[in-house]
């Protein structure tokens, strides 16, 4: 049977050679919707070959650093397929013995085989995510926002009464905590050694307290608890605070302006014109949860504005933001010019210094900043401007006269007190740290979390420095590249293993209780501290200590926050402009020579700073625009790029004053010209497994770590933004594992459609509408008069005859009809959605050379299309999971009955079923089918990575290799929801009838939770009065690939952009032709 | 030499003996067939347990309700196994220096090393059986457990089997019961009281709008 296989494939292949295209297809037309650089250039695979597979070249290879040949795969196919049959003919007869251990004594609430959720937090570089930890039987499985928290509480769509969505490192983080990788015990330079022997060296050590030279190297942290045993410390220990991506800029230009540190949060919910400074929202800002809440009830026509109201974004930024992303006006400009463009803005609006820059004169940047002048005017008092972490203090200060001048503040803006206005900024304190270092001051150094030696500014040397200290202690999840080189390294507890507290950005204090005792002994932060005092207090006796007074300790921990305990706001009045003075390079044009780039540094969506260096939920969740996974790279705009001469997917050497790295290049629609935007967080030699493994890491460059060390160009000179810096191609060939040309459903079955057709699928499947037409015309609709599905019944009714007619025999649905929508208006891209999927469904990694190979398993995908000019384009992301059709095109091809259609409206899939023959992945217009090629599983049960297991959401079956998965909308929770409720109503707990719908609200899905701005509804169609049905019968609405007649019960809300008028070269939005 | 004639009982010799090679493959296959069957291979089941727990004697002549042990099979989805503290309730009164109930006591005293009990009803893993559903929607525990009240070691009185779990949600009525008396034991037997009444499935049926789902996912995820 192999040899035949083998035979026929050769003949395909050799069939596909000779089939090139007869004549090279034509680039996508300017103002159409593209997926790629690559499809511009026509160099898609659909664009290559019209025959092209869907799978690309050696999808079907086995896995391999030399890839196994075909035939060897079914040779070894068949010899385990052989063996696994004479193990199932001897064990058939009886299923494995299984033990059932009750607990000795059951805690109350305790249920086998049910969930808990607690309220807790997470501290992500001092910002507290408040949060609900789901755990089963003692073992936390999930995580998502707390939505009683005052922080992120309240609810977006119209109808919904509580909602929180979660970050995807939030979400991930969770990951950590079942890491085989972590820590396991102490070690004194390299040896493994026990917490006594730790103890005892630090009891050597408080005697050096006294003299001096013990320094404390801190994470940021806003934790009540280490501020009181910090305290304790004051005058005897040096405290030094460091985050390689901090928010320091923002406290010294509020400094400036108004002579102490203080925080400005924006009230988005209340803003018409919402203006970003080279500053992202949704993702790195730390008030992200409320921003994209408040972002999002603003931008809802009719939402919290008003009938018929809006907010218009503007973004200034070098490199897309997911803000920059969701903006009806962006401008790309390097970071660099963000002062010249504040001081202008600033000179307009209130005769502060105006600069005189070339590139203001230049009529796009000079057109662009006078209609926002203008519009920022207008609504004045209904307005904000929000700067970036990137920019310098003065921008920052300057931003606070200009937000003052439009009467922000107390309208759209408050200013917050914060409690350590005082401190120095985290690049201040770790330049004096390492300077003492190396002067031999320090004589001891305590490092509480953080990575210095890997995340410092290079030019200080940290591990140099750290070499001249006699006793260092790392406390540290990971045995880490600091813990490499300190002599003590100590585990730290995960957040779910010990108590603490934090706050969120507007101080609201949060409790994070522990769940489950670490499992292996690790301290949290507070315990550490406890320890240098002498003290050995648990971190329950401290959190308690710091925050709680006896009588509502419970109810703290219940809640997850104390009441009232937000900074409070004041009234402050910026002074006078700061002096500046702007740099020829500020000074000069927008045209460069090729050595005077500036290299700008981005957190990075896969590790943040580098710290989920280990997390593989992360590093294969595609970036929100680039679509990377598994890498660092450098952005480059395609005009820079061609002018320079440099390729996507290959390596560039990027020069940072005399420090030069070697990154992958990556052309990015839209990037300043310029602006070279390196990510940071990769090349970590110490993170783990995950980051080493072989086939993670590309091997033809000799890499031997996922991703490239950027911080080996960080100084303290260019921390953020470096200025005269040059690129050059390296000439190498490096492949990015970029999932944007994966799963594309455009072409369909016919593959040699031709730009036009697809411009024309394109257009029916991101539907965007301007406001002014959506408001001018009340009867326009997303949905085309065409596509109407009159049901033979509906049609009737009207005395109609039905325009479609399906070949097989309409479904009956008596009871629940579950329905999603999701708004393409709100979704910002953030990826929150495709993680709580990961975590919900115990979707399987599959490792970077696995997602080169197209075998990435995610069951949501994000869809981002770019329209108009690769220079400025726009965007449109468009999560994508199985449509859920009522005519399904899946259902009718598998020929074992694994995918059938359910008696409310779902493609059930029956794992236990599925042969794989993909039959239903290949009929699938919307190609949001994964198959399961190998055992993804496999790694989990070898000893070592056992624990792993222990994060499975036991509700879902783990799949084996070789059966088809999708997306289920969830359908453990429809199920479980569906049962107690009837069950309720059963047994006299609750009125009503038992088949009545499922009141609204109470079954969401992971992805509905974890959406921070509620994009993503789900809910019974069966229930009239459900936020579901009102959606589907919205304006908006409209359904992918109508004329397929697929019936889908996942329905889009079309996109209502809302350019300015004035804005001559604002790309319109493109509707659909036949739209009215 | 004569030749030698064969008897003529040998004649029916031959049909017995091709009677017997035509039909004993097809013999065998059938006793394989059947011998593989859930039915053959679960049915009877009736692993050691390490506490020789008799429900003869605790459900059956003591008459103690179900529930009294598996408290929450109406609100969970497993009808959870009792932890050692529940056994305690009577045992720190009765029989309190039994050698058969040291497992319990230990367990019970020291609160971790746990009783390990086989599991006598397994179903697949991808299986995901709600015991919840079932008795609130009045379905008797006898109707899958069998006469537990019957048995001093309990063992698999019925096939589990998808088929037979299909053929009680396609008609659920039969196996329908007076929710007060989802946990009798005898129920479908005329003489014990009390019994099931002749309409007494449909009765239930409507008034607690029971329609099984045979929806894929209705068991599978």
């Amino acid at each position: 049977m192999s040899a035949k296989e083998h035979d026929h494939d050769h003949d395909h292949d050799h069939h596909d050679h000779d089939a090139q295209p007869s004549a090279p297809l034509p680039a996508t037309p300017e103002h159409g919707y593209w997926m790629s650089m690559r499809e511009l250039a026509g160099e898609a695979d659909w664009q290559q070959s019209p025959s092209a597979k869907e799978f690309p070249p050696g999808a079907d290879q086995a896995p391999g650093l030399d890839p196994m040949s075909r035939r060897n795969f079914f040779h070894l196919m068949g010899a385990s397929a052989g063996l696994a049959g004479l193990a199932a003919g001897a064990g058939a007869c009886r299923y494995d013995k299984e033990e059932i251990v009750p607990l000795a004594r059951r805690p109350e609430d305790q249920i086998p085989g049910t969930t808990l959720q607690y309220a807790t937090t997470y501290d992500l570089a001092g910002v507290a995510h408040p949060i609900v930890a789901t755990s089963y039987e003692g073992r936390p499985i999930h995580l998502d926002g707390n939505p009683d928290h005052p922080w992120n509480s309240g609810g977006i769509v119209p109808g919904t009464k509580r909602h929180a969505g979660l970050s995807t490192f939030a979400q991930a983080s969770i990951l950590h905590l079942y890491d085989p990788d972590r820590s396991r015990g102490p070690l004194t330079k390299g040896q493994g050694s026990s917490l006594d022997a730790f103890k005892a060296a630090l009891g050597d050590l408080r005697k050096l307290i006294d003299q001096g030279g013990v320094r404390v190297l801190s994470e940021a942290s806003s934790s009540q608890t280490i501020a009181g045993l910090r305290a304790r410390l004051a005058g005897k220990v040096g405290w030094h605070e460091y985050e390689p991506i901090s928010w320091d800029n923002e406290r010294a230009g509020t400094k400036m302006a108004f002579g102490r540190a203080m925080r400005p949060i924006a009230r988005l919910d209340k803003c018409e014109t919402i203006v970003t400074l080279d500053c992202d929202l949704f993702v790195e800002h730390p008030a992200a949860a409320r921003y994209n809440r408040d972002w999002a009830r603003s931008r809802r026509k009719g939402g919290s504005l008003g009938p018929n109201k809006m907010n218009r974004t503007w973004s200034i930024e070098s490199t897309f933001s997911n803000t920059g992303a969701v903006a009806d006006h962006r401008l790309p400009l390097r970071s660099e010019y963000g002062l010249p463009v504040a001081m202008h803005i600033d000179a307009v609006l209130s005769g502060g210094a105006a600069p005189n820059s070339e590139f203001l004169k230049e009529s796009k940047v000079q057109t662009f900043l006078s209609v926002l002048i203008d519009e920022l005017k207008q609504n004045a008092g209904k307005s904000v401007v929000i700067a970036g972490r990137r920019q310098p203090p003065e921008v920052h200060a300057i931003v606070a006269r200009i937000n003052q001048t439009l009467g922000a503040v107390g309208a759209t803006l408050d200013y917050h007190e914060l409690p350590d206005a005082d401190r120095p900024t985290h690049l201040e304190s770790i330049t004096t740290l390492a300077k003492d270092m190396a002067a031999g001051k320090v004589k001891a150094l305590l490092i509480l979390g953080g990575n210095p030696v890997y995340d410092a500014p290079v030019d200080l040397d940290f591990a140099g420095a750290l070499a001249k200290v006699d006793t260092s202690i790392h406390l540290s999840q990971y045995e880490d590249e600091t813990s490499q080189k300190t002599t003590w390294h100590v585990p730290q507890a995960h957040f779910l293993e010990a108590w603490g507290d934090a706050r969120t950005w507007d101080g609201t204090q949060s409790v994070a209780q522990p769940l489950i005792n670490p499992l292996w002994g690790g301290l949290s932060n507070a315990e550490m501290l406890s320890l240098l005092l002498g003290e050995e207090k648990t971190s329950m006796e401290l959190v308690q200590a710091a925050l709680g007074n006896p009588g509502n300790w419970k109810q703290l921990v219940h809640d997850g926050f104390v009441p009232n305990t937000a900074y409070p706001a004041a009234q402050v009045t910026p002074g006078a402009a700061p002096q500046v003075n702007l740099t020829p390079s500020q000074n000069a044009g927008s045209m460069r020579k090729a050595n005077e780039l500036e290299v700008v540094f981005h957190y990075s969506p896969f590790t943040y700073d580098g710290r989920f260096g280990n997390n593989a939920w992360l590093w294969e969740t595609p970036d929100f625009l680039t679509k990377v996974t598994w890498d660092n790279y450098a952005m480059v705009s395609p005009k820079t790029a061609t002018q320079l001469g440099l390729e996507n997917d290959t390596m560039i050497n990027v020069k940072v004053g005399d420090r030069s790295i070697k990154l992958p290049c990556y052309t990015m629609p839209g990037q300043a010209p310029y602006s070279i935007g390196v990510v940071l967080g990769g090349g970590r030699t110490h993170a783990g497994h995950v980051s080493t493994h072989p086939h993670n890491v590309d091997h033809k460059i000799g890499n031997k770590v996922v991703g490239f060390d950027t911080n080996k160009v960080r100084t303290t000179a260019g921390f953020d933004i470096a200025l005269g810096c040059s690129v050059a191609a390296a000439g190498q060939k490096y492949e990015l594992a970029d999932t944007q040309d994966h799963w594309d459903y455009r072409p369909g079955i016919l593959k040699d459609v031709g730009k036009n057709e697809i411009q024309t699928r394109t257009l029916g499947l991101v539907r965007e509408v301007p406001a002014a037409q959506y408001d001018a015309d009340k009867s326009w609709h997303a949905e085309e008069e065409a596509e109407f599905w009159d049901d033979q019944e509906v049609a009737a009714a009207e005395g109609k005859q039905a325009r479609h007619l399906s070949l097989f025999a309409e479904h009956e649905y008596p009871g629940h009809r579950w329905g999603m929508a999701i708004d393409l208006g709100t979704c910002t891209g953030c990826n929150a959605c495709m993680v709580a999927c990961q975590s919900e469904n115990n979707v399987p990694v599959v490792g970077r050379q696995e997602v080169i190979n197209n075998r990435e398993m995610s069951w949501i995908r994000i869809d981002r299309y770019f329209q108009g000019s690769p220079d400025d384009p726009h965007v449109v992301h468009q999560p994508l999971a199985c449509q859920q059709c009522e005519n399904a095109p899946c259902e009718q091809v598998c020929p074992v009955g694994a995918t059938s259609h359910s008696s409310e409206g779902l493609n059930d899939m029956a794992y236990n079923r599925c042969i794989g023959t993909r039959y239903c992945a290949n009929n699938c217009p919307y190609k949001v089918r994964r198959f399961n090629f190998l055992d993804w599983n496999k790694e989990f049960r070898d000893a070592r990575a056992q624990v792993r297991q222990l994060l499975f959401n036991p509700d879902v079956t783990v799949r084996m290799r070789g059966v088809m998965e999708k997306c289920t909308f969830c359908v453990q929770r429809i199920q479980n929801g569906k049962i107690r409720a009837k069950a309720e109503v059963r047994n006299g707990m609750k009125p009503g009838a038992v088949n009545a719908p499922v009141p609204d609200g109470v079954i969401e899905t992971a992805c509905q939770m974890a959406c921070p701005t509620e994009a993503i509804v789900f809910g019974d169609l069966q229930d009239k009065t459900s936020r579901i049905s009102a959606l589907h019968e919205d304006r908006r609405q409209y359904a992918l690939l109508p004329e397929m007649y697929t019936k889908p019960r996942n329905r889009y809300l079309a996109r209502v952009r809302n350019p300015n008028p004035r804005m001559p070269n604002s790309a319109p939005a493109v509707t659909s032709e036949g739209a009215k | 030499m004569s030749r030698f004639i064969f008897p003529e009982w040998t004649e029916t010799l031959k049909k017995w003996v091709s009677l017997l090679v035509l039909g004993a493959p097809i013999y065998l296959i059938a006793l394989i067939a059947y011998g593989v069957t859930p039915e053959a291979i679960r049915i009877g089941y009736q692993p050691e347990q390490p506490v020789p727990y008799s429900h003869a004697l605790h459900a059956g002549e003591l008459g103690i309700d179900c529930r009294y042990c598996h408290t929450t099979v109406e609100r969970a989805a497993k009808a959870a196994i009792p932890p050692a503290a529940t056994c305690m309730n009577c045992h720190s009164q009765v029989k309190t220096t039994s050698d058969l109930l040291l497992p319990i006591r230990q367990a019970y005293a020291e609160g971790k090393d746990s009783v390990k009990w086989t599991r006598v009803h397994d179903l697949p893993d991808y299986v995901y059986f709600n015991h919840m559903a079932h008795v609130n929607a009045s379905i008797g525990c006898e109707t899958c457990h069998g006469r537990i009240d019957q048995m001093v070691r309990v063992y698999q009185a019925k096939p589990l089997t998808m088929g037979w779990c299909i053929d009680c949600h396609k008609n659920p009525t039969p196996y329908l019961r007076n929710p007060e008396n989802v946990t009798k034991m005898g129920y479908d037997d005329p003489s014990s009281t009390p019994h099931r009444m002749p309409d007494e499935g449909a009765k239930v049926a409507q008034k607690n709008d029971v329609h099984p789902p045979t929806n894929c996912s209705t068991c599978h995820r």
